[in-house]
């Protein structure tokens, strides 16, 4: 089962480029072939996401109100909104996927407007060059609040980017100095906010002394300092290896940064190019990707919710997502969310089954998580327990349980005498409870 | 009927056919599907010690030790610090050279009542100024090394304590903190006991049963899985064997004590003390508060996180004296590194190195320990160096609190220092 039909592959593809998919994703993307469903994927200019504006203009925050700048909560609902509806998953992946590299929390930010640029400024750059990317994120109010560049001066440095730029933006720990931070930060200065929270270069207060930083001096101003950073070979290795760990799995083979890295420089430092290549590599499609990785829990909740249709979802369920570990616009420092094995704890277990629970008991509905389990049995025409069960670990998990998991399963819906599938009430009671151990099975935690 | 790990591994098949499992049988089938025996082989216990319980408490973002425990007297420090310092008539003096910042006034009270040791100056030598490399260094106490597994982790791991208590630690919060992770045995991490459970329909009651029956069913099953698929697998058994015990020590649980609102850390103190009341023989915990790394703007930042320090600790103690386990509890404070010595240009500091560490409880022998290191003679990058090794604390705590022979645990004969009564 593993990666073996195009339709497995496409679901894979969907599971990392994106959130998961609905049954009528893969009924589009299939017919295309994994490659034509990467191209579409990566060139999300040529999506129309027209319809997914329209579906969440009444969630966007009214910027005529000054108080919306405090909805931090209606923030994050729009942009979980965004991801679980959009037609263009990788751009939006993307954009999480820089959101937890620059990791910029509202904590001290304070402020959704701000956030909520900085999130589009990520997918408006997210896939173009990274030098650009990266000076655009140095100029980015958020940013300049959230490591105190706005209070950088000459002859009064603050340390604070020109740290985390080395340590976590580009080369990485071990690849720079003490001296370097200094430096760097000097180079740094006068890069501010005006009062009303626009980028301001205030010339007075930027350092143009000589510099000497990461083995060169010069008169190094901000964009000089960020260039020798994007051209830093462990740039190209440590960008590459975080990329390649967020879609495919942990501990690549050096062999394989040195092609990605190689694909960096050649491509003068494209992120599109860094990705095709990711995903059309042999490591893409092997058995160790495949369900190799842990959910991260907006994949987890974004793909249960794509697998039962549901259509809408409740404010809370940002709030959800912080329990299990991803508060969204809120990471809880600047190196991100750990991610990985650091996702399952017994407590984010819990949330993570109860959160199955929450959608296999949606009836109503006139509410929010409302899923018609009864409905797609129906239209599918399951007339058997083992139908059922085959049905909903094909769609959850590719079928990939072991066959004792698969037996149990089927062995839950006949506890209370055999199941019949015309019984509605019965059908209510297990296919419901069902589909909850379902997505509690070991293998739904992965991706 | 009884399994044995080579019973587990052997069948490879489904383990129960009916009827609930008992919590202690999930937990010897989490530890058999460890399949690992702790790296660290025995290690020698002192039974003497088995009702103390250590809290961990961690500042994180780096805490500023100079504005924490402040060298008033030194005219250096008003130097170093012309807008930052605190004048020395705020200052809660403990000494005529050294004192706790205003809003420790709670802490200084502890002190004055013999319960306090501060420890002065501590670090450890090539300090790391990165917040996660540094942090990493204080949860596996292996600065030369990248050694994932966490202090206090392969001390579970060792003690064999977890073989039929799945709470013999508990890290306070959603993510489990790396001073307790090893590769072979996992420590529960608790946000809140209401919401540790697998729930189920409560529309059908009777239906629970069987839910929980497949549940265990497909978890229980022994496999050659992934080291992914083995954690959740283990993460699950360890999450539903300490559920039952958590629910019922929340319900039993009553204090005439009123944490702070408004306070993570009093939130994650009062779930302590409500573990500890409920006897379940769990002896280590980490709780932990955020915000200290101020870059800027510190004062009013750090103030108020003192502040609620002193609030949250303050509560915490009353409800132990409440609970009479005020004599088994000891608190250790650490932060993953101080900070600059010289203000910086946003009325802040940047990353430094040593600080002060408090240790709390009846049992400490309370007073000033080790020197404060001098304002006169930094590093050549501006910070304080370090006069006492972290190690050598976490050995006093593993030898005079948690009865622990503390060289196999910190890999190395670090002399354990003497913070508690003999």
């Amino acid at each position: 089962m593993a990666l073996d039909t195009p339709r497995s592959q496409v679901a894979h593809l969907l599971r990392r480029a994106g959130f998961g998919a609905t049954e009528s994703d893969l009924d589009t993307y299939t017919p295309l072939g994994f490659a034509g469903a990467l191209d579409r994927l990566l060139n999300p200019e040529q999506v129309d996401d027209s319809g997914t504006d329209q579906q969440l203009a009444p969630l966007v925050l009214d910027r005529a109100n000054p108080d919306t700048r405090r909805k931090i909560e209606d923030a994050k609902f729009w942009w979980f909104n965004r991801m679980l509806f959009t037609q263009r998953p990788l751009q939006e992946k993307m954009t999480l996927f820089w959101h937890n590299h620059f990791a910029t929390a509202n904590s001290k930010v304070g402020n959704a407007w701000l956030m909520l640029d900085q999130i589009q400024l990520f997918r408006d750059n997210g896939l173009g060059s990274f030098e650009t990317l990266l000076q655009k994120v140095f100029r980015d109010p958020a940013m300049l609040i959230w490591l105190d560049n706005r209070q950088n001066r000459k002859g009064a440095p603050n340390e604070n980017f020109g740290r985390e730029v080395q340590e976590l933006f580009t080369v990485g720990i071990g690849n720079y100095t003490e001296v370097d931070i200094k430096e760097a930060a000097r180079a740094f200065t006068g890069h501010s906010l005006d009062k009303d929270l626009h980028y301001v270069f205030n010339k007075a207060q930027h350092d143009t002394g000589n510099k000497t930083f990461q083995g060169q001096t010069g008169n190094f101003d901000a964009d000089d300092v960020l260039g020798i950073l994007t051209r830093h070979p462990a740039t190209a290795r440590y960008l590459t290896t975080k990329l390649f760990t967020f879609f495919v799995y942990d501990n690549p083979d050096s062999s394989t940064i040195d092609r990605l890295a190689n694909t960096y420089v050649t491509s003068n430092f494209d992120v599109r190019s860094v990705l095709r290549d990711i995903f059309s590599g042999p490591e893409f499609l092997s058995a160790q990707a495949y369900h190799g990785q842990i959910k991260q829990p907006v994949d987890l909740m974004a793909g249960s919710l794509k697998v039962l249709n549901v259509q809408n979802i409740g404010p809370d369920s940002t709030q959800l997502l912080r329990r299990m570990g991803q508060d969204l616009l809120n990471p809880p420092d600047v190196s991100g969310w750990k991610g990985g094995p650091a996702w399952i704890n017994s407590t984010t277990l819990f949330e993570r089954f109860n959160w199955g629970l929450r959608l296999s008991n949606g009836r109503d509905a006139a509410k929010p998580y409302f899923a018609d389990v009864p409905a797609q049995v129906q239209a599918h025409g399951l007339s058997s327990p083992e139908a059922l069960v085959d049905f909903y670990l094909g769609l959850l998990v590719d079928g990939d349980v072991t066959p004792e998991a698969r037996q149990a399963l089927i062995d839950y819906l006949n506890t209370s005498g055999p199941l019949s599938l015309d019984d509605g009430a019965a059908l209510d009671l297990k296919a419901r409870g069902m589909v909850h151990l379902a997505l509690a099975a070991p293998t739904y935690q992965l991706a | 009927m009884s399994f044995t790990r080579r019973s587990l591994i052997g069948r490879g098949a489904l383990l129960v056919a009916s009827g609930l499992l008992a919590p202690s049988f999930i937990t010897r089938t989490a530890l058999a599907l460890d399949g690992k025996t702790s790296a660290l082989g025995p290690v020698a216990l002192d039974a003497s010690k088995s009702k103390n319980i250590l809290v961990v408490l961690q500042l994180s973002g780096g805490n500023d030790g100079i504005n924490t425990l402040i060298p008033f007297a030194d005219p250096n420090y008003a130097k170093l610090r012309p807008s930052l310092g605190i004048a020395a008539t705020d200052v809660l003096k403990l000494t005529d050279s050294v004192g706790l910042n205003p809003s420790l006034g709670k802490l200084k009270a502890l002190y004055d009542q013999g319960k306090m040791a501060v420890v002065q100056g501590v670090g450890y030598p090539n300090p790391n100024r990165s917040h996660f490399r540094s942090m990493d260094i204080w949860h596996s106490a292996a600065p030369d090394t990248f050694e994932r597994s966490g202090w206090l982790g392969r001390y579970v791991a060792a003690c064999q304590c977890a073989q039929d208590n799945a709470l013999p630690a508990v890290s306070v919060g959603d993510q489990l903190n790396t001073m307790f992770w090893t590769e072979t045995t996992l420590v529960p991490a608790v946000a809140s006991i209401g919401a540790y459970s697998f729930l189920t329909d409560t529309k059908y009651k009777n239906d629970r049963t069987y839910q929980m029956q497949t549940l265990q069913n497909i978890y229980s099953q022994a496999g050659n899985w992934s080291p992914y698929e083995g954690l959740i697998r283990r993460g699950t058994l360890n999450a539903l064997s300490s559920s039952d015990d958590l629910q019922k020590v929340a319900a039993a649980y009553k204090s005439p004590v009123a944490y702070p609102n408004n306070n993570g850390l009093a939130n994650q103190l009062k779930l302590v003390a409500q573990v500890i009341a409920g006897n379940l023989g769990t002896r280590l915990f980490s709780v932990s508060m955020g915000g200290f790394d101020t870059h800027a703007n510190q004062k009013d930042n750090q103030n108020k996180l003192l502040g609620q320090l002193g609030d949250a600790v303050d509560a915490f103690m009353q409800d132990l004296a409440s609970l009479k386990v005020q004599d088994n509890v000891t608190i250790m404070t650490f932060s993953e590194f101080g900070r600059r010595a010289k203000q910086n240009g946003s009325n802040g500091t940047d990353h430094g190195t040593a600080e002060p560490m408090f240790i709390i409880g009846n049992q400490v022998k309370g007073g000033l320990y080790g020197s404060y290191p001098s304002l006169s003679d930094l590093d050549n990058n501006g910070d304080i160096k370090f006069g006492a090794d972290f190690r050598s604390v976490y050995a006093g705590l593993l030898k005079d609190i948690v009865g622990a022979d503390p060289t196999p645990i910190l890999a190395g004969g670090y002399s354990p220092m003497a913070v508690v009564r003999g």
